[in-house]
């Protein structure tokens, strides 16, 4: 099975990503950037579904920090974030996101979609 | 306010017309037969049917539209009709193609709340959608607090953090009016409108009040 990090601070909303999900994949969860920094190297996910507006450290910069991560290389990374206006979409795949997907989840089949196609393509050019 | 997503059902252009003035639906027509591919396809908020044009194959379509997976019971299906139909969501003939798009909406944000915990429910079980429920009456309260602090202290940057945070909670339960005051208050103090926050931070208290008294309801008693 493979594996996704989940980085989301809000508590509902990882519990929905988690009844999403966790049929489908081994996920492992992280409620802050520091957290998700010091776990994801370590457990090696398959793919990164990643909340912008995390306390501390900003989804942006947690991103940038994973994409330095040489055994990374590589790894798909969604931007899962409420900001939903227009440009934004533009904005995080500009920055190295591979995805993008708006909250509140209100299609989950465009999430898992989007996450099989990340994994099928595999990594990242 | 989002664009939603309606799926006419023995499309009249009229009403088609009507409902695409004001870019606050996006139309998909189908007749009884592509309805459920269609609905699954494009995944509609509403579905709106004529009554009189489906006559007495009426509650057949309805079964129809309910077994296809795009158009489970977390889809509000209204009904145009010219005669009462008790106990049945529906806008009555002869329409009103201004008012319609307007008609329509108020359905969908009365229905809302239902139609987000039947998804739920879906998705994760009954359990589950207490669990959620649960979740954002404990988390929702501590925002509106990180809010009001903000305010106190005139740091209109924990104020728009807070209201971030609050509107997609707010959105998975389906409480719509406090998901669209928190995007209004986000929106306001991540602009520096100071003097614009305080009174929607009011509104946004009374519509989380309103929210909970929905929620709870729905919830049940605590065992």
């Amino acid at each position: 099975m493979k594996k996704i990090a989940v980085v989301e601070d809000n508590p509902d909303n990882r519990l929905l990503v988690r009844a999403l999900l966790e049929d489908h994949y081994e996920l492992a969860e992280y409620d802050c950037g520091a957290a998700a920094l010091r776990g994801i190297p370590a457990d090696r996910p398959d793919l990164v579904l990643l909340d912008i507006s995390l306390p501390e450290m900003d989804g942006t910069e947690v991103l940038r920090r994973l994409r330095h991560e040489p055994a990374l290389d590589g790894l798909p990374v969604i931007a899962l974030t409420a900001h939903a206006m227009s440009g934004d979409r533009a904005r995080y795949l500009a920055v190295g996101f591979d995805e993008y997907i708006t909250k509140p989840i209100l299609d989950e089949e465009l999430l898992l979609t989007a996450i099989a196609r990340l994994l099928e393509k595999g990594p990242r050019s | 306010m989002p664009i939603r997503k309606v799926l006419l059902l023995d499309c009249d252009e009229t009403v088609r017309a009507s409902l695409e003035q004001g870019s606050s639906w996006e139309v998909f027509c189908a007749g009884p037969v592509e309805a459920p591919a269609v609905g699954e396809a494009e995944k509609p908020d509403v579905v709106l049917i004529d009554a009189e044009r489906c006559g007495s194959d009426l509650d057949a379509r309805l079964a129809r539209c309910r077994a296809g997976r795009g158009l489970n019971r977390a889809v509000l299906i209204v009904l145009s009709t010219a005669a009462e139909l008790p106990g049945v969501i529906g806008i009555r003939k002869p329409l009103d193609p201004q008012a319609l798009p307007h008609q329509v909406r108020e359905h969908f944000r009365a229905a809302r709340f239902d139609t987000q915990l039947a998804r739920l429910e879906d998705i994760g079980g009954r359990d589950f959608v207490v669990e959620m429920i649960d979740l954002f009456l404990q988390v929702a309260p501590q925002r509106l607090d990180d809010a009001r602090r903000g305010e106190q202290a005139g740091d209109l940057e924990a104020i728009a953090k807070a209201a971030h945070s609050l509107k997609s909670s707010a959105g998975n339960l389906g409480a719509d009016a406090v998901q669209e005051l928190a995007e209004q208050v986000e929106q306001l103090a991540s602009a520096c409108a100071a003097e614009a926050v305080s009174p929607l931070l009011r509104r946004l208290e009374q519509a989380f009040a309103e929210s909970k008294v929905r929620l709870e309801s729905a919830r049940g008693p605590k065992p």
